[in-house]
C-alpha cells in the first residue's frame, strides 16, 4: 500500500486568501511530484476562507494535462473544503477534462459560445 | 479646463457621463483639469473607482493636474469617507459606520516597472498579492460585511476577487487597477466596483483569439462559461471568473455592470441589456451591486461527492 503524503494548502500558500494564480502555481509544482511517484495525496484546506477559480485553475487543472483523470480521482483525497469550494473545483475539474481531451474542438466550441 | 459632472449614479448614464469626460479629457495635456461638482448632488461612492481610474490617466499620461471643486457637503463627505479625495488634496475623515470600502489604486512592483517593457504577468502576481492585502483589510475585517449571511458572504468575497484576477490578468493594463465599495445599510445593497486601465475585452478576444466583435458583444462573450483568453498565450485554461459573478448576481437577485471601450453590458435579474455608448471607455469596469439580505441558494454535496 502506497504512502498517504498530507499537503496542506495553507502551508503551500501562507494564507487563507487562495486567490492568486501564482499561489495555485505553487501548490501544482508540490501534488506534481507526488501524483508521479503514485502517492496518495491528502489535500488539506483547513483554514482557508477563500478559493477562485483562478487559483484551481493553476493548481488543478492542468494536473489533467500530466496525469489520466482516474489516476487524480484515487489519488487526491480532499479535507475540510466547503461543499461550494468543491462545486467550484469540480466545475474547473471537468472544464480541464474537456480540454485536455481535445484542445482544438474545446477551442472550437468556446469560440461559438463567444460569438453567439 | 473646466468640466461640469452631474449626480452620478451606478448605471447606463453615470458610466456615459464619464466616459464623455474621459473623451474631453484625453486631448488635453499639461492644463490643469477642474472637475466642477456643483451639481452632484449624489455620487455612488464605488463610481470613485472609475472618476478615478479616469483622472489618473489624465495625469499619468497627459501630464495633467486634476480638481475636484465646489463639492456638495454630502458628496464631499463620501468622497473624504473612503479616501478618494485625498487624492486631491482634501483631508480624510473617519467612517463611523463602517460603510466604505476604501478606493484605492494598485500600481505593478516598482521594482518591476510600469514602463512598457514590464512583463503584464509579474505586474498582475504582485498586483493581486497587493488587493488580497486591501481586502483582508477593507472587506474582511470589516463589521457590517463580516455580519452578512453565511449564505452570502463566500459568495461575495470569491466574486470580489474574481473581479481583481480578472482585471489583473486580461486587461495587459500596466497603468494600474483601482477599486471601490459601499455599503447601503438602509438599502440592504453592497456595491463594489473594479476598473482596469487595458486594452478593453474586445482587443482582447482580438488579440488572443482572433475574434472580431463589437465591444458590447465581446463582453457578452466574456460573460460565457469557459470563455478564456488564455488557451493559446498559456497553453492553459481559464474563463470561470466572470460567468461565476454573473451567477452569483442572478441568484441574489443582484446586479452586475461592465464596460469595456464602448460596450456596456447589464444583467440584471437574469436579463442581459447590451448597449453602446457615445464614446470610449479607456479599459473596462466591472461592478457588481448585491442584496444583503438576499441569500444565494444552497446547494449541497453528499460525502462520496468526487469534484476530479
Amino acid at each position: 500500500m502506497s504512502e498517504e503524503i498530507k499537503i496542506k494548502v495553507f502551508e503551500v500558500v501562507g494564507d487563507e486568501l487562495c486567490v492568486a494564480s501564482s499561489d495555485g502555481e505553487k501548490l501544482y509544482r508540490r501534488i506534481h511530484p507526488f501524483l508521479k511517484r503514485g502517492k496518495k495525496i491528502v489535500l488539506s484546506f483547513s483554514n482557508i476562507s477563500t478559493i477562485t477559480s483562478a487559483f484551481f485553475n493553476s493548481s488543478i487543472a492542468p494536473l489533467y494535462g500530466d496525469f489520466d483523470t482516474e489516476l487524480i480521482r484515487g489519488s487526491i483525497v480532499l479535507e475540510d473544503m466547503t461543499d461550494d469550494d468543491k462545486l467550484l473545483l469540480k466545475r474547473v475539474a471537468d472544464n480541464a477534462k474537456r480540454y485536455y481531451k481535445d484542445p482544438e474542438a474545446y477551442e472550437r466550441e468556446m469560440l461559438e459560445a463567444i460569438k453567439d | 479646463m473646466k468640466f461640469s459632472l452631474l449626480p452620478l449614479h451606478d448605471e447606463k448614464n453615470g458610466y456615459a457621463q464619464l466616459v464623455d469626460l474621459h473623451g474631453k479629457i484625453s486631448d488635453t495635456h499639461f492644463d490643469q483639469i477642474i472637475i466642477d461638482m456643483k451639481h452632484v448632488s449624489w455620487f455612488d461612492a464605488n463610481m470613485c473607482a472609475v472618476l478615478g481610474a479616469i483622472l489618473y490617466k489624465s495625469s499619468h499620461r497627459n501630464n495633467n493636474t486634476n480638481r475636484l471643486v465646489d463639492i456638495q457637503p454630502r458628496v464631499k463627505d463620501v468622497l473624504a469617507k473612503n479616501g478618494f479625495s485625498n487624492h486631491y488634496g482634501e483631508s480624510p475623515s473617519g467612517d463611523y459606520w463602517n460603510t466604505t470600502i476604501a478606493y484605492r489604486r494598485f500600481d505593478s512592483d516598482p521594482t518591476i516597472g510600469s514602463h512598457e517593457g514590464a512583463s503584464a504577468s509579474q505586474f498582475s502576481s504582485t498586483a493581486v498579492l497587493q488587493f488580497r492585502e486591501y481586502a483582508k483589510t477593507e472587506l474582511l475585517r470589516n463589521p457590517e460585511i463580516n455580519n452578512l449571511s453565511p449564505l452570502i458572504l463566500p459568495h461575495l468575497k470569491r466574486s470580489i476577487f474574481e473581479m481583481f484576477d480578472n482585471a489583473a490578468v486580461h486587461s495587459n493594463t500596466r497603468e494600474g487597477i483601482f477599486s471601490c465599495g459601499q455599503y447601503y445599510h438602509k438599502k440592504g445593497r453592497f456595491s463594489f466596483t473594479v476598473v482596469d486601465l487595458g486594452i478593453g475585452i474586445d482587443e482582447s478576444l482580438r488579440k488572443h483569439l482572433n475574434i472580431k466583435l463589437s465591444p458590447e458583444k465581446a463582453i457578452f462573450g466574456a460573460l460565457q462559461a469557459g470563455a478564456t483568453t488564455k488557451l493559446r498565450s498559456h497553453d492553459r485554461i481559464g474563463g470561470s471568473g466572470l460567468s461565476i459573478i454573473r451567477e452569483f448576481t442572478e441568484s441574489n437577485s443582484g446586479c452586475v455592470r461592465i464596460i469595456s471601450n464602448k460596450g456596456y453590458c447589464e444583467v440584471i435579474n437574469g436579463s442581459c441589456n447590451q448597449d453602446s455608448l457615445s464614446g470610449a471607455f479607456p479599459g473596462t469596469v466591472v461592478s457588481i451591486t448585491i442584496n444583503t439580505r438576499t441569500a444565494s441558494s444552497v446547494t449541497q454535496v453528499g460525502d462520496n461527492f468526487n469534484p476530479f
